[in-house]
């Protein structure tokens, strides 16, 4: 009974001074290896069983990119690469072209927000953040709607106008909290020494919020090649994106070769996070 | 008879209280300020110099009134125009460009001048600044002190009419400030440049101005030179704001054809120039310095007067020793000139002692 | 003026923007709902409530009937998004408050490592989560390799799963408001509360947890209104056993083809999420009076 005691008392002890850290250790696993555990068993060779190591084989990869391999014709899920790569070039077009679009607005309306004084600013400010909070469900079919009422045809186009829709809120946000924390009186003592508006903001708004801007772009980049929701709904025929794509395989079963693409996905983000997050830090 | 560079006729301004409210920032000021002067704007924060300022540099505009700037108004003028340069609290210096590229900064706007011209302006300033060999230097790498002088450097470069300092000395600590103040002041000899300079730092004020001009809730309270501000100030703000003051409260009565101020605690005689204020409850203004314990004979000055005053604290300042004493309810504040360890056992604690002022040197206001 | 003229330059884009692609679908979503389903997917142009009634029971009982199942679809969609704000908020509360008391470097580090994960692709988060929970999964080859359990548990397409997959992917819009308000507590008021005789515990709950309640408020609505609208999470995870309500709306414009209903259930949930956010702002402003 006593030996139970100290155990309790051994256990509580533990709790409390190390629960903390022995949590976060917890935290940091659920997060990270079930991706971890994508990246190992894209290299398995097991046809049959995923699960089951069989040995390291680079084949997934190569059958995704329409090399030849050894693997079964059955085994292999694509029926061709073409379908996957057609899919990562719109999902490219649509990202760079949304990234562009949603920056020029997003930015102007950060500028107009945070730097001027006008009688709807409240209104603004609440229309602003509508599209990005509301579910994506909702306004995807909205969009859906709309297009087939307007007579919009699906195609990358109008999956290209749908992500626009919020992804200028997220530039917002971005830049405008750069800007916020960029002391006006910067601009004043430009406009002092002579600089006028234009000039002013050549030289000294822009240069000092453009981490701001490129932070955003970039988010807006991630979030557009990510996207699935809204995708999914105002997607055409041949205008099917990288994510919904395998959204589309997924649903019909899980097959090895998704492990490849999927981790190819992860290094991809990884690199495009790591960029994000060396532009953020950078300090003003 | 000095010349007006500028002058601001009947400015007024309001502005929104985030809760709804009115303020009025500046109400009906009128000012000239001359050539190659040295001019304070002096209050409590709230007063509207800092606003007074921003007018002038154009980041506000005015609801009503003038700013002339020789003769030519200047209001419609956007700010990038005018021929004021503004040195900002917190230097504002650009953070992305070197030491050199912000003291340029301005220069480079305007394309007529060559390059020559322009390093002959730069290293002028630089020189005038004491920062050579850190032009390459970025902001961030540079001290409090110098930051502050390159922001100067950047804003006398464009030889302004009128330069202005909005509390430029704030955010440095006591040496570097006196340092600075004594290197403001020759700059602005140097230069020939009107220096406009807001402050709510009485002894900065008055240490460098050549005008200074008080503001209380948006009107001008007085102006004047700093010694006419420090000893003759015409109402109890500015006396209570420039410098430590005694204000007592209290009546003036005419006895027996002798005038008298008098409260519930002492009274003492006064002479025959505040015979205006017979009858009348006033508030009696004396400085600390300007009470003195030696007693001096009746027929050298027959406008001593003098009060029997125990110590309840002393304070020492090395050259001074500040007493604080009261008769009955009524406390003051002495500060006495010392110059040796004996004189300050005169005044220790409970003792009862008499101080004497001159009658002649107080101030009396409504 | 110059400035107007600036001003309205810089407005200009996103007014045009969200009037014709935000405000216009919104409306037409609204107007949708309001009409009448055609035979064959298409849509009457007549003024309809039913299908409002259909699930909020008042409808004609001919062609569309009142049905309670969606309404419990909705009640269940409101308790899985509760429990993943919960979990979400227990996981992420002490790893938010482990790393807010790290050095900055190591702050800036930690925070990095958290964040990274969910930059990947939200499909590619979920197939990993399939490849765990299935029967054949890491999670089952692991439990019967150690003999805790003898055949495989059915872990895939249940609740569970679905659960397990909302926090997955919700954990960041838990983390980064919670730490933000953590890391704002000044730390003197910790020190106080310790230098006034409470001990850690006391201090947690009556220094950081209240003051770090405006990110646990905004966590929580960040993670609540994403989770009442999926339907991808309980798509894959949860196959035909767990619906919710984005189910539905999925179901009726792609596989039912009513898009009238869908449209009025889309509404609904709209008008939900703005009602939530409204008490939101509310509390919040409230609450930020008091700090």
């Amino acid at each position: 009974m006593s030996k139970f005691y100290q155990n309790m008392k051994k256990l509580f002890n533990f709790l409390k001074n190390k629960f903390l850290p022995f949590h976060v250790i917890i935290f940091f696993m659920f997060i990270y290896i079930p991706l971890l555990v994508v990246i190992f068993l894209s290299f398995n060779s097991n046809v049959i069983n995923m699960m089951i190591w069989d040995g390291f084989t680079f084949d997934w990869y190569k059958s995704i990119f329409g090399f030849n391999t050894q693997l079964d014709e059955d085994a292999v899920y694509l029926e061709s690469t073409d379908q996957l790569l057609n899919a990562l070039k719109n999902s490219i077009i649509i990202s760079t072209t949304t990234t562009i679009i949603s920056t020029f607005i997003g930015t102007c309306l950060a500028l107009a927000m945070v730097r001027y004084k006008f009688r709807f600013k409240a209104f603004y400010n609440a229309l602003v953040y509508l599209p990005m909070i509301i579910p994506d469900i909702v306004l995807g079919i909205s969009l859906l709607i709309y297009f087939v009422t307007v007579g919009v045809k699906l195609s990358i186009y109008s999956i290209i106008i749908g992500h626009c829709t919020f992804l200028c809120s997220y530039v917002f946000i971005v830049v405008s909290s750069r800007l916020a924390g960029m002391n006006d009186e910067l601009e004043k003592a430009s406009n002092d020494l002579g600089g006028n508006e234009i000039y002013t903001f050549r030289k000294i708004t822009f240069p000092l919020i453009f981490p701001g801007i490129m932070g955003g772009a970039l988010l807006s980049f991630i979030i557009s090649m990510d996207d699935l929701v809204i995708t999914y709904f105002i997607a055409g025929v041949d205008s099917t994106t990288l994510p919904v794509f395998i959204y589309g395989i997924m649903r019909r079963g899980i097959k090895p070769e998704i492990n490849a693409i999927a981790s190819l996905m992860i290094i991809f983000s990884l690199i495009v996070a790591a960029l994000g997050i060396y532009y953020r830090s950078k300090k003003l | 008879m000095p010349r007006t560079l500028i002058s601001i006729d009947n400015a007024c301004k309001t502005y929104d209280t985030p809760e709804g409210g009115k303020v009025n920032a500046l109400k009906d000021i009128n000012l000239n300020i001359n050539y190659n002067e040295f001019v304070t704007l002096l209050g409590p924060s709230g007063c509207g110099k800092t606003t007074l300022l921003k007018t002038i540099s154009g980041f506000e505009s005015l609801d009503s009134g003038d700013i002339k700037i020789e003769g030519k108004s200047i209001i419609n003028t956007p700010s990038y125009k005018r021929p004021v340069n503004t040195v900002f609290q917190n230097y504002a210096l650009f953070p992305h460009m070197s030491v050199k590229k912000n003291i340029t900064y301005g220069l480079d706007i305007n394309k007529s001048l060559d390059k020559a011209e322009k390093d002959k302006k730069f290293n002028y300033v630089l020189n005038l600044i004491n920062l050579e060999g850190f032009e390459n230097r970025m902001p961030h790498q540079l001290s409090g002190g110098q930051q502050q002088r390159v922001a100067l450097a950047r804003a006398i470069i464009n030889e302004p009419k009128i330069l202005l300092l909005d509390e430029p000395l704030s955010a440095l600590d006591k040496k570097l400030r006196s340092n600075m103040q004594i290197e403001l002041k020759n700059i602005q000899n140097q230069s020939g440049i009107s220096f406009i300079f807001v402050t709510h730092d009485q002894e900065e004020a008055l240490s460098m101005s050549d005008r200074i001009i008080v503001m209380e809730n948006g009107s001008v309270s007085q102006e004047g030179k700093p010694e006419e501000i420090y000893y003759q100030p015409k109402n109890k703000f500015t006396a209570d704001f420039i410098g430590e003051t005694n204000l007592i409260n209290g009546l003036v009565e005419e006895e027996n054809g002798l005038i008298k101020f008098k409260n519930e605690n002492f009274e003492f005689h006064l002479t025959k120039d505040f015979q205006q204020y017979i009858n009348k409850k006033v508030t009696f203004s004396i400085r600390p310095e300007q009470f003195f314990t030696n007693d001096v004979p009746k027929e050298s000055n027959p406008y001593i007067s003098n009060f029997n005053v125990e110590v309840i604290q002393r304070l020492f300042f090395g050259p001074n020793i500040k007493i604080v004493c009261k008769i009955k309810n009524q406390i003051f504040h002495c500060l006495l000139k010392i110059s040796d360890q004996e004189t300050i056992k005169l005044f220790e604690k409970n003792k009862k002692i008499s101080i004497y002022f001159d009658v002649t040197k107080i101030k009396l206001f409504e | 003026m110059n400035k107007t003229k600036n001003l309205l330059f810089l407005l200009t884009p996103f007014t045009l923007y969200i009037t014709v692609f935000f405000l216009g679908p919104i409306l037409i979503l609204l107007t949708y709902s309001f009409l009448e389903p055609g035979l064959y997917g298409g849509v009457v142009w007549n003024f309809y409530h039913h299908n409002y009634g259909r699930i909020l029971g008042w409808a004609d009982g001919i062609i569309e009937e009142f049905n309670p199942v969606y309404f419990k679809i909705f009640l269940n969609s409101f308790k899985l998004a509760l429990i993943t704000v919960i979990i979400t908020l227990v996981i992420c509360y002490p790893t938010a408050l482990w790393i807010s008391r790290l050095k900055p470097k190591l702050k800036v580090f930690f925070l990095f490592l958290v964040t990274l994960p969910f930059f990947s692709s939200l499909v590619v988060r979920l197939f990993a989560w399939m490849i765990l929970l299935k029967p054949s999964g890491l999670i089952n080859e692991f439990l019967l390799n150690i003999r805790l359990i003898d055949e495989p548990l059915q872990m895939l397409f249940t609740e569970t799963a679905v659960l397990i997959g909302l926090v997955y992917i919700l954990v960041p819009f838990m983390f980064l408001p919670l730490y933000a308000s953590i890391e704002k507590i000044d730390n003197s008021l910790i020190q106080a509360s310790n230098d006034l005789g409470g001990n850690r515990l006391i201090t947690f709950f009556k220094i950081t947890l209240p003051l770090s309640f405006p990110g646990i408020l905004g966590g929580s609505i960040l993670v609540f209104i994403p989770s009442l609208g999926n339907f991808i999470v309980p798509d894959l995870l949860g196959g035909a056993k767990v619906m919710m309500i984005g189910n539905i709306i999925e179901q009726s414009f792609l596989t039912s083809r009513n898009w009238p209903f869908g449209a009025c259930l889309a509404i609904i949930l709209m008008i939900v999420v703005v009602t939530l956010l409204y008490f939101y702002v509310k509390i919040l402003s409230k609450y930020e009076k008091i700090i």
